[in-house]
């Protein structure tokens, strides 16, 4: 059984599943036309790299995928809520968040190629808003005492900065997520929590995840606030964070959870016939956050079918120059390349192992490696 | 240099003190480290000292004390986490492995796990469970740590100021047993005893002994009960990874066979590693089999019976013998 956010009261929302709402709260966001259109763009982008992953990971020039159709909402609000100079650690599916922040969509595609990623400047301060992040690691659950400490740190230094991590409702059972809301509740740290909940877990359902109604009562158990959002509207999810950014900023951690759905499988390697059905699935079609917004920006005379179109096809454009471009940066990788980086101040052994990879490489080609 | 004389766990207590004085973004987290000073008082006097934004008593956590050092370091500062025993350390793996070995390659350089973790370890203190664990080859074998076991005050002064300086992840595992169990004149002022190198306790052409922390001592003291009849050389490792291994074939060289020591568990220990160096690199100057002085594969026995887990000069000088007479 899936949860809808309509079944909680307290669930904050501004435009519903029908794409009605009150219009002064819409007003009271203060968003120009830009910012309103700009949610849009990185929700149908991050639908559209999607679909390009997914197209390439069937084809063989992927090994592996994530998928998020359906989550944009929840990526993309929070991200918008956030000043330049905050943090921003997500997990591995979340495009959208970091679209919103102005990553380049090559770089967000060379994590899944190369295992690691880059940043423009060494000079932490001359950070653009999209590297102000810390590397993505599988371990799920991990980054939220790290963002604790982050942010920890750049408090004892004296800056101003809020941290926002999420982690997923199978990540919230791990027990980093207790160490890492306890620590920031007790040290009074600028953290955002987001769980997002968007109801599995590869194939276990949140209701065997947890026998709470919501992640969001857990705050309390922290001595902080929890706040529930309808994850499927962006409107709600950029607000909801903005408080609680807020909030965080004179050192009071918060806990949102955004209520979704996950409606593509986990990942490329996950056939999600195996444990769900389509008809599970299709209410949450009904609730899909970019078709839901779509009716906001019109009443304001910001949306219309052609400029749906053109937004969409530059999106598709931009993911398909972004994939090639991704593939040709990817097959420049040569062997030596796995020994750099593993240590800032390199062991001798290290530069001993090389060498004897690229001996081997050298008189024995390639072609040898190749398993 | 003026030299106070000092017990390891003092010299580990003045060496935090003067590198927080030198470099202020160095700051002390852990349980306990703030108003007591640590359970072995390696952080005494800190928080006087540097107030308590910098010597932060955190809550009982370990994945929570290694993971917010990981996002310390990476905000600029220089993390030293206390974690109270190694055998909590398992509560920490997780951060340690999947994110601190790994920040500097997976970010290729951007935020270096730059940050050491401090641990007392091993046994022979008469603890509960879980507080005489020796497994230094948990953290060798992952690639991304450097991992050091002073022996001595000098040493755990100079070797932790390097860990601290060192732009990558080190675990500083600190030999409990021999925290107070001797005194020596230690510099004033910073210094850095260099990672990466062993030092030769004491030379000697017939027999190696390979070693490091508590079990420096009773290797030591069996090579001075053999003098008459065998010239054992000493070798205290220090730094466990990397590993000297220059100085520790060199050795063998020398005199073509070894006996190596450590109170940690035989099968996969380190010992295992030294035995296939020597194998790799000077197997045509080995003379005789390579012996290992361990502890027992058994979880670590309590109270009466560690004293049977722990090697001691006996097993070390038996070994010797062996070895030295093939």
């Amino acid at each position: 059984m899936t949860r809808v956010p309509e079944e909680y009261d307290e669930c904050k929302r501004i435009v519903a599943p029908d794409g009605s709402y009150d219009a002064a709260e819409v007003a009271a966001l203060e968003l120009d036309d830009d910012e309103f259109r700009e949610l849009y763009e990185s929700m149908v982008q991050a639908r559209a790299l999607e679909e390009r992953g997914r197209t390439l990971q069937r084809r063989g020039e992927f090994h592996f995928w994530m998928e998020c159709r359906g989550l944009e909402a929840a990526h993309v609000g929070p991200a918008a809520a956030l000043a330049d100079r905050d943090w921003l650690n997500t997990e591995w599916r979340q495009y959208g968040a970091h679209i919103q922040r102005g990553r380049p969509l090559e770089d967000i595609l060379l994590f899944w190629l190369r295992g690691y990623e880059t940043w423009e400047t060494d000079d932490i301060d001359r950070m653009d808003p999209y590297e102000r992040r810390l590397p993505h690691i599988v371990a799920v659950g991990t980054q939220l005492p790290q963002t604790a400490g982050l942010v920890w740190g750049r408090k004892l230094q004296g800056y101003d900065e809020v941290g926002l991590v999420t982690v997923g409702d199978g990540g919230a059972s791990k027990g980093d997520f207790h160490a890492g809301l306890n620590f920031a509740g007790v040290l009074e740290l600028p953290v955002v929590f987001l769980v997002l909940n968007n109801q599995w877990a590869i194939s276990t359902p949140v209701e065997e995840q947890t026998a709470a109604d919501t992640f969001a009562q857990r705050a309390a158990g922290y001595g902080f606030d929890g706040v529930l959002v309808d994850g499927n509207d962006v409107l709600a999810t950029y607000r909801e964070t903005r408080c609680a950014v807020e909030r965080a900023r004179d050192g009071e951690p918060v806990l949102l959870e955004a209520l979704t759905y996950r409606r593509g499988a986990h990942s490329s390697s996950d056939d999600h016939g195996r444990y769900r059905s389509e008809e599970a699935i299709e209410p949450w079609r009904e609730r899909d956050p970019i078709d839901r917004y779509e009716r906001v920006l019109e009443d304001r005379g910001l949306w219309d079918e052609e400029y749906a179109a053109s937004v969409r096809e530059a999106a598709e454009q931009r993911a398909r120059e972004a994939a090639d471009e991704a593939l040709a940066v990817a097959a420049e990788q040569g062997p030596g390349d796995v020994f750099d980086e593993v240590f800032a101040n390199p062991p001798d052994y290290v530069e001993s192992q090389r060498a004897e990879l690229l001996d081997l490489y050298e008189r024995h080609g390639e072609e040898a490696f190749r398993w | 240099m003026a030299a106070d004389t000092l017990t390891l766990v003092e010299a580990v207590a003045e060496g935090l003190h003067d590198e927080m004085a030198r470099d202020e973004s160095v700051v002390v987290l852990g349980e306990d480290v703030g108003r007591s000073g640590g359970v072995f008082r390696a952080t005494e006097g800190l928080r006087d000292a540097f107030g308590p934004d910098r010597v932060v008593d955190t809550p009982l956590t370990e994945t929570g004390i290694a993971g917010a050092a990981i996002g310390l370091a990476a905000s600029g500062l220089r993390p030293v986490a206390e974690i109270q025993f190694m055998g909590f350390t398992y509560a920490a793996l997780e951060q340690l492995f999947t994110r601190a070995a790994r920040m500097n390659a997976r970010s290729r350089g951007q935020f270096p796990g730059q940050l050491v973790v401090r641990a007392p370890f091993g046994g022979g203190v008469r603890a509960p469970d879980l507080h005489g664990e020796s497994m230094e080859a948990i953290f060798v074998h992952h690639p991304g740590f450097k991992v050091i076991v002073p022996s001595t005050p000098r040493d755990a002064k100079g070797l932790l100021t390097a860990a601290i300086r060192d732009p990558d992840p080190v675990l500083f595992f600190e030999p409990k047993k021999i925290y107070r169990a001797f005194r020596e004149a230690v510099p004033e002022g910073t210094y850095e005893v260099p990672i990466g190198d062993a030092s030769v306790r004491r030379e000697g052409e017939d027999v190696s002994a390979f070693t490091w922390g508590a079990m420096t001592r009773p290797t030591l003291d069996a090579a001075d009960e053999l003098a008459e009849e065998i010239d054992v050389e000493v070798v205290d490792l220090r730094t466990l990874s990397p590993m000297d291994r220059a100085t520790i074939v060199d050795s063998f060289k020398k005199t073509g066979r070894a006996v190596v020591v450590h109170e940690a568990p035989r099968t996969g220990g380190l010992a295992g590693e030294i035995t296939a160096l020597l194998q790799e690199e000077a197997l045509f100057y080995q003379e005789a089999p390579i012996a290992r002085v361990t502890g027992w594969d058994a979880v670590y026995p309590l109270y009466e019976l560690e004293d049977f887990q722990l090697p001691n000069a006996t097993r070390v000088t038996e070994a010797i013998r062996e070895v030295s007479e093939v």
